[in-house]
């Protein structure tokens, strides 16, 4: 099948995107850039600077440098994120003038200390409560949001006006409804886009202008909508869902091409996690209900097993996308997603669900053992289904 | 091996060990024995007898307790060692009689916890006195294992003695957020075995003027906190009782810092394992406040004697170099005994040491109370700041000569602090310092001792040249 004409845009538009944010850097404009789904980025938008998330793959090396600040207890993702703009070649982390951070995963918190500390960059710290069941915790995030709000517009000297707000949770809502209809056409065997492209299309909406993204979502839905399906329905039906995966983190993408399989989900913050859910009005309470209450990054723990939001947000994804069998991809010293493998492999087997637990980094030390391990994993969902 | 050369090894050993020699001392020096005192606690009552029983027994039955150099004739260590190793036993007592055991993180401030009807234990600390006893680390791997082979070793024995039921616990309530990062984990893993919820102490700038709604956000939890206990208690927490145990919790802390500020004397009247015992060990009072006021009160007083008389700890070398410990305390407690042997002496843990640095307030609404004990933690603030608060112990401290900053392998939270830690401490107060990991107790100790080694001896050369 040709490549759509509005993914071929995406990519123009992506690798024009440096050059583009140098000039407007030039005229006066100020790039914002966060690592965690969790800043409300309407509120970036509605102030007028220029969000960038800072979400890319560290290589080995930059992971080290990252390491020298930290520790080596540290997720090789929070190392990448010190190693990249300690080596200043990645655009977008030379490019920001100022960082936000919302603290969810405590190990990023570290980050921003010495971006901070060390690169003499300019932090604005959303404070953030960590029990996201709790009614009270949004309450008290929306209160966080003004002064947060504040502080964006101090660095902007553009006032987050309601017009403009409303602009933006328009804007960010037509953004996401567009994202889930891609996810939902994943539904379909054969589906009429990888998830690959899907998961790309997501990571472009981290970097690009946003009204011009919304465009070629829109663009691409129409243009792909009507096609007869000739994409090969997938060897198997998998569910990928685990720590962060960044931009550029391809090891386990290309392992598993090379065996022909592709996951048809993701339960990534990367990928599908950030698209569900609207925002129901233009101001901080429903931005911070929006934010905290949806799906849950398994950074923010969860007290009960019997009603765990995140095991039932995988269970629905079982059901309506059929799968057959889930990797759960960790990075290394990630104990937010690490410590949790047990009880996912018991809700699993409860469905009879295979799991597969990947704890890796950015090394290519252990592709080989992967490849065998993913192809003994597909192995079994090919007896089970057979 | 055969049966016979096994048996000649094991008696060898023995021979050789510090346990007999602890055993001997206990045994053959009247004055120990005659020394040791009656514990009468909140939910410790036992005569002398039987803390001497106790310990004899324990000699076989605890064996890894004793492969350490404990300084037994310095009064009030028998009834520490006693209260080390009897707190599974205790624990499980307490709950048959009724009460309810209320798991927390070792830094959270230990005060509303200890509310009528509940012990409060602290799994990491309660695995670390497992392992003590136990004296090999089966433990840890069997948490890994089951946890994650990347967790720190006091996670993985939490996990260990928690999933293995070796504790009953009926409830866990850590605070999490600024404070140790992959607690709320280990217990979210352990949902199957206990019920619980955590306490949001929400990450926020402390330079900011945003203090107060974060403020209320945590006065807010803490009323929480306080409502589950009651619920799971069926008593209503009397505020008096709450000031009561503030004011008891503050003579703790008083007599903790006296004990920590022991070793600068000169010469240091304890060595360093009897100092990170009281202080490291101890600092969750062992699950009974007032018995380890009484034991600690002791220790302090028997370092005033000691120091009265110009007597050296048990493994102090004379005019050691004094050494300040931050980051997370060694869990591997022969490293304490290696340093002194090495002509040094640990004056201090911060780790411990930034929770009963001051005393708290005991006028006033005790929520307000305990919200303002919660937030003046060095280790919850933001690094700079946590930086120099050990900047500022240093500088208040009579004497610190050098810092170890230890990162326990797995350790995401102190360890990724290592670095800014130690640049500002260089920085502003020019003392050297040394980043060391950590991991399985006995674990390394030949590199260790190498480390340690070449940096005592830095140390004391800059001794000699002023
Ligand atoms: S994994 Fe969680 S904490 Fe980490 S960036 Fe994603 S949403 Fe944030
Ligand atoms: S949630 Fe895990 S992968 Fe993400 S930054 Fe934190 S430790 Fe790293
Ligand atoms: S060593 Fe670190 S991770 Fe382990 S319990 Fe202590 S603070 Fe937590």
């Amino acid at each position: 099948m040709p490549k759509p004409a509005a993914l071929v845009r995406l990519e123009d538009e992506l690798a024009r995107r440096p050059k583009e944010l140098t000039q407007a850097k030039a005229q006066g404009k100020r790039i914002l850039g966060y690592f965690c789904s969790y800043i409300p980025e309407e509120l970036v938008w509605a102030s007028g600077l220029i969000p960038v998330r800072l979400c890319r793959r560290g290589d080995n090396q930059a992971a080290t440098i990252g390491r020298s600040f930290l520790t080596t207890n540290s997720c090789p993702f929070a190392c990448s994120c010190v190693g990249l703009k300690k080596q200043g070649r990645d655009p977008y982390f030379k490019l920001v003038d100022l960082v936000a951070d919302a603290p969810a995963c405590l190990q990023m918190r570290r980050v921003f200390e010495v971006w901070e500390r060390y690169f003499g960059v300019k932090v604005i710290l959303l404070s953030f409560p960590r029990k996201f069941y709790l009614p009270e915790a949004s309450e008290y995030f929306a209160r966080m949001l003004e002064p947060f709000t504040r502080e964006l517009s101090d660095y902007s000297r553009i006032p987050v006006t309601p017009e403009r707000l409303s602009r933006a949770v328009e804007l960010y809502n037509h953004i996401r409804r567009r994202q889930q209809r891609l996810y939902s056409l994943l539904r379909e065997d054969p589906p009429p886009i990888t998830w690959r492209d899907v998961f790309r299309i997501i990571h472009a909406g981290f970097v690009l202008d946003r009204e011009m993204y919304r465009d070629i979502l829109d663009e691409l839905l129409e243009e792909i909508l009507p096609q007869p399906h000739t994409n090969r329905p997938p060897q198997a039906r998998l569910l990928l869902a685990g720590s962060i995966m960044a931009p550029g983190d391809e090891k386990l993408f290309n392992i598993l091409g090379e065996l022909d399989a592709e996951p048809v989900m993701d339960e990534l913050c990367t990928g599908s996690r950030g698209t569900w859910g609207q925002v129901d009005a233009p101001n901080e309470g429903s931005l911070a209900r929006h934010y905290l209450t949806n799906i849950p990054c398994s950074s923010l723990p969860y007290p009960r097993l019997e009603d765990d939001p995140r095991h039932a947000h995988i269970s629905r994804l079982i059901k309506d996308y059929r799968i057959q069998g889930v990797i759960y991809h960790t990075l290394h010293f990630c104990d937010a997603y690490n410590f949790k493998v047990q009880h996912l492999h018991n809700l699993l087997s409860s469905y009879s669900i295979p799991l597969l637990h990947l704890n890796s980094d950015y090394s290519m030390a252990d592709a080989g053992q992967i490849r065998t391990r993913v192809e003994a994993f597909l192995e079994i969902i090919q007896d089970r289904s057979a | 091996m055969s049966v016979v050369t096994k048996s000649f090894d094991t008696i060898h050993k023995f021979l050789n060990s510090p346990r007999l020699e602890f055993g001997l001392r206990i045994l053959h020096d009247p004055s120990i024995v005659t020394d040791i005192r009656r514990l009468d606690g909140r939910f410790l009552k036992i005569s002398a007898w039987g803390i001497f029983k106790f310990l004899v027994e324990a000699l076989w039955k605890y064996p890894g307790m004793f492969d350490y150099e404990i300084d037994p004739s310095l009064r009030g260590m028998s009834e520490l060692t006693y209260m080390i190793l009897s707190l599974e036993e205790r624990v499980k007592a307490a709950r048959k009689r009724g009460v309810k055991i209320v798991g927390k993180w070792p830094a959270n401030p230990t005060d509303p916890y200890f509310v009528d009807g509940v012990m409060a234990l602290d799994p990491f600390l309660a695995g670390y006195c497992r392992l003590l006893a136990e004296g090999k680390p089966d433990l840890v791997k069997r948490g890994r294992a089951r946890l994650s082979e990347e967790a720190c070793p006091a996670q993985a024995a939490a996990y260990s003695i928690l999933d293995e039921e070796t504790y009953p616990m009926d409830f866990f309530y850590p605070f999490i957020g600024p404070w140790c990062y992959d607690s709320q984990y280990c217990f979210e893993a352990l949902r199957h075995k206990v019920d619980g919820d955590y306490g949001d102490h929400p990450v926020f700038n402390q330079r900011d003027d945003r203090l107060g709604i974060s403020r209320e956000y945590l006065r807010q939890e803490l009323l929480r906190f306080l409502k589950r206990l009651e619920e799971l208690t069926g008593k209503k927490i009397d505020p008096e009782a709450l000031r009561r145990e503030f004011i008891l919790e503050n003579k703790l802390r008083r007599v903790l810092r006296e004990i920590i500020a022991l070793p600068q004397e000169e010469p240091p009247p304890i060595d360093s394992l009897a100092m990170i015992l009281s202080v490291f060990i101890c600092s969750d009072w062992l699950g009974d406040p007032e018995a380890a006021l009484q034991v600690l009160s002791r220790i302090r007083d028997a370092g005033y004697e000691r120091l009265a008389k110009g007597r050296r700890g048990m493994l102090v070398q004379k005019y050691p170099v004094r050494i300040l410990i931050t980051g997370i305390a060694w869990g591997d407690l022969g490293l304490y005994n290696m340093v002194d042997e090495l002509g040094g002496v640990i004056v201090g843990s911060d780790c411990v040491y930034n929770l009963f640095h001051k005393d708290i307030d005991t006028d006033g609404d005790p929520i307000d109370i305990l919200t303002d004990r919660f937030l003046a933690t060095p280790y919850t603030w933001q690094v700079e700041e946590r930086s120099m608060w050990t900047v500022n112990t240093i500088r208040s401290a009579k004497r610190v000569d050098g810092l170890i900053f230890n990162c326990n392998f797995g350790c995401n939270y102190q360890a990724a602090e290592a670095r800014f830690v130690t640049d500002i401490v260089k920085r502003e107060t020019g003392i050297p310092c040394l980043i060391t990991d950590a991991d399985l107790p006995k674990e390394n100790r030949g590199q260790m001792r190498t480390r340690l080694g070449a940096f005592i001896e830095l140390l004391k050369e800059r001794q000699l040249e002023d």
